[in-house]
Parts: structure tokens; sequence; C-alpha cells
């Protein structure tokens, strides 16, 4: 009974060995076909044999790594990266997909690229798929752009060129597929018929016929080779000679003129482009100094204002400075200042509404108190027996009070007792001709003595 | 005549790099070394059931 179990057994090791080396046998046989159309840059053939190499034995490292490097080659780095991964797990040592993944991290952000445009090629799809080929066709365009070896993406736009009658883009879409994979089987289906679309068939069959239907050769033919004809030294001279004049008469007679009137056109264009540019500054001239002198009469204008301004403001200051310090002298005593600051003012320069309201205030002031109290410092004086300071004070009040009746008569008075009688008898006459209501004007006729 | 409309329908969407994980783990790695090996052992597996059903046969 143990005898036949381990039989068995060794029939079943015997079984699978021989079994074993058949199928590796058939792997290797497919992984080399792969390899040859690779090599001949037939992706989709070689794709192909590889996908069956790994069928009858997956450990085959590099069917699977190939088959990874053509999905790379044709845009499509998911599944070449899931090739290498897988290869990577069933074989950890000694395999080269490993430099291939390294390759592809070490690419910066190649991998967010290629996410990317997958992302877009699958929303373009859908779209597409959806009725919407105008935006598909955008789409796509923008991404084959970016990856132009995206073989799906170069396929799908093709037919969306086609469908919209597009030969000729769909065309171009195609050639950038059969670059990467000559003998990709819908790619060269769809150049074939975008070639009887745009005529390029029957031209290509027409070059085929042609080159194919040279007739043969003949035993009666003879081909006659071309004979050189043997020019003697002179004749050549004399044809360089001819070619060198003929060559002068059609430079000087067909090339010179035209050549010149390019040249004097683009001359008198010249100048008329720089008549231009110079009228426009001319007239840029002119505008900007017609600004400089406004901007000048401007500038003067507010110059005057200003210095009107701050003339009228010195004049102001000036006044208000004077009227103060009457109401000041006044107040200190000092009525002689105070009248003869009084006596100055400028009253044509208070203009201002503060300063009429301090000068009605200062002739208030000075016309009755200030009148009163100088007038009767004369008196005081008078009466001190200082007739000279009383005649002072009192021209004083008159300064401030022209024509008041009451200081003529005391100035009369004083100038009459001075024994100055004629300059009094003046007054008297003023105080009655010019104040004849008034009480002074009895007591100054009275006191002149008529 | 080219039916573009089927042609495009016929498309399928490209893998993605963010999904890769899911691909691996869907992708059924068996070979047909593995198959041969099954049916081999299930071959075998038949054949010792006959012969122990012979063997206790004839011990009956």
């Amino acid at each position: 009974m143990l005898l036949i179990q381990r039989e068995r057994k060794t029939l079943i090791q015997i079984n699978r060995m021989n079994y074993n080396t058949d199928l590796i046998k058939i792997s290797k046989a497919y992984y080399n076909r792969g390899l040859e159309r690779a090599l001949l840059s037939d992706l989709s053939g070689a794709a192909e044999y590889l996908k069956k190499s790994l069928i009858y034995d997956k450990y085959r490292t590099d069917a699977r790594n190939l088959l990874g490097l053509i999905f790379y080659e044709m845009g499509e780095t998911a599944d070449a990266l899931v090739q290498w991964v897988i290869s990577m797990n069933l074989q950890p040592e000694d395999n080269i997909a490993d430099s291939y993944l390294d390759e592809i991290q070490r690419k910066a952000g190649a991998l967010s690229e290629a996410s990317s445009l997958v992302k877009r090629f699958n929303q373009a799809l859908n779209i597409a798929q959806n009725g919407g080929e105008d935006f598909a066709i955008v789409e796509l365009g923008d991404i084959t752009k970016r990856k132009p070896n995206y073989v799906k993406a170069q396929l799908l736009l093709a037919i969306l060129y086609m469908q919209a009658g597009e030969h000729i883009k769909a065309g171009r879409a195609l050639m950038q597929i059969l670059d990467i994979d000559k003998n990709h089987p819908q790619a060269t289906f769809l150049m074939e018929e975008v070639k009887k679309a745009t005529g390029k068939a029957e031209v290509e069959r027409a070059k085929l016929e042609n080159a194919y239907k040279h007739r043969e050769l003949e035993d009666d033919d003879v081909i006659i080779p071309k004979t050189k004809t043997q020019s003697n030294l002179d004749r050549v001279v004399i044809y360089i000679v001819s070619g060198v004049i003929i060559g002068l008469l059609s430079f000087y007679i067909l090339i010179l003129p035209s050549v010149r009137r390019a040249y004097n056109t683009a001359l008198n264009e010249s100048i008329i482009s720089n008549s231009q540019e110079l009228s426009d500054v001319n007239a840029s001239y002119s505008k900007l100094s017609s600004e400089y002198s406004e901007l000048e009469k401007n500038y003067n204008d507010v110059s005057q204002k200003l210095d009107a301004y701050e003339k009228q403001n010195l004049a102001f200051t000036s006044a208000y400075e004077k009227l103060n310090k009457i109401i000041s002298d006044y107040s200190a005593g000092n009525y002689e200042a105070a009248a003869s600051e009084y006596l100055e003012i400028d009253r044509s320069v208070i203009t201002s509404e503060p300063l009429l309201g301090q000068l009605k205030e200062v002739d208030r002031v000075m016309l009755n108190d200030g009148f009163k109290t100088v007038l009767e410092l004369g008196t005081a004086q008078w009466n001190g027996g200082n007739k000279e300071q009383a005649e002072h004070y009192y021209r004083v009040a008159l300064s401030i009070k022209a024509d008041d009746p009451e200081a003529m008569f005391l100035l009369a008075r004083l100038l009459q007792s001075q024994d100055r009688t004629t300059e009094a008898n003046e007054i008297f006459d003023r105080i009655v001709g010019e104040h004849p209501d008034s009480p002074y004007a009895q007591r100054s006729i009275d006191a002149r003595g008529y | 005549m080219i039916n573009f409309q089927e042609e495009i329908r016929r498309f399928k969407p490209s893998l993605d790099v963010d999904n890769i994980e899911d691909a691996i783990a869907g992708i059924d790695l068996t070979d047909m070394t593995d198959l041969m090996m099954q049916l081999v052992e299930n071959a075998a597996d038949t054949a010792g059931k006959k012969n122990a059903d012979t063997d206790k046969q004839n011990e009956l």
C-alpha cells in the first residue's frame, strides 16, 4: 500500500516536471515572438504575445517587464506600474522592474501629471460617449499635445475628427499612433479610411503601380548611352562672356530699376513717416507750450492774489495792532499818544468786519471820553499856569474833533490871554460863522468885542 | 462605413495611477502551470481514491 502511494507521488512529480518544462518552453517562445515584434515597433502585436507568454508562465519576469514597458510607451503609465509591481512581487531579487519603478518615482511630478491626464481622458471619453464630441475634441487635443504617446487618446481623437469630417487632422493623430506602434490594428484600418477620404490612397496606388509596371528589357532593345558634346575652349569662353553680359544686362534692365523703385518708395515712405512724426512732435510742442503759457498765467494770477492777500493781511495786522495800541495807551493814561495814534489811523485799509467793529469802539472812546479828557487836561494845565501845555492839549482835542466849538473857544481864549489876538480872533470868527446856534457863538462875540 | 458611435462606445477608461492597488488586487495571476498542476493533482486524487476502494474490496 505504502509502495503504491509513494509510486503515485513520484508519478505526479514526473508529470508536473514534464508539464512545467513544456509550459515554460511555450511561454518562452511567446516571449521571443513578443520581443521580436517589440523590436520592430509593433507594440500591439508584442503585447499580445507577451500576455500569452504570461498566461503560460506567470513567473516569466522578462515578459512582464517588457509588457510594462510597452504599456508605458503607449502612454498607459498605471498599467505599466501594475505589471512592474507584480513583477517585483513575484521576483523581488535581481529584477530590472525595480529600476523602472525607481526611474518613474524619481521624475518629479511625473505620476501626478500622468494621473491628471488619465482623469481628463476618462472625463473626455465619458463626454464623447454622451454626445459631447466638440468638447471632447478640445480636451483630447490638449491631452495629446501634453502626452503625444498616449495612444488611446490619440485614437479616440482621430475617430472624433473622422466623425466630424476632419480627415487631415484625424490623419495627423493616426500618424502619431503609427509612429509609436507601427501595426496598431485600429489605427492602420482608420488610416486607410482617411487615405480614401483624402485621396491619398489613389496617389499611393498609382505610385506603386508605376514602381512595379516598368517594362522589362527585351532582347531587341538597345540602350543608347548619352553622348557628351565636346565644346572647344573658344566656345566655352564665348558662352561664359555672353552669359555674364546677359546677366549684367538683365540686372541693369530688369532688376536694378525695380530695386531703385523699391528703394525710392521705401525712402519716400520713410520721409513721409518722419515728416508725420515731426509734425506730430511740433503739434505736441505747440500744445505743451500753450499749456505751459496757461500754467504760467495761472501761476502769476495766483501769485498776485497771494501777494494781495499777504499785503491785505499785513495791513489788517498793522491796523489791528494800532487800534489795540490806542486802547492800550488810553487805558494807561497816555492820552497824548493815544490821540496821536488815533489821528494816524488809515481808515481806507480797515475793511474787514472785526476791524470795523474795533474802530467803532475806538471812535466811541476817543470822540467822547478821550476828547473830554484831553480837553480837561488842557484846562487843568491852563489853571496850573502852564499855558503852553494847555495849548498843546487843546490842539490835540481839536485834532480829535476839529470843529468842536467848546475846544475852539477855549483855545481862542488861551491865545487871547497870551496876546495872540489875531489867531484868537480867527477862531472866534469861525465859531460865530460855523456854529451860530452854539452858546459859544455869543460868548465868542463878547470875548472878541465886536 | 464606419459606425463612429459604436467605435467610441467600445473605448474603455484608462487605469488611473490612484487605482493601481485595486487593479493589482483584482488581477487573477493563475497561469497554465497552476491549472495543469491542479488538473494533475485532481487526477492523482481520483486515481488514489479508486485504488483505495479496490484495496478495501480486496480486504473484504
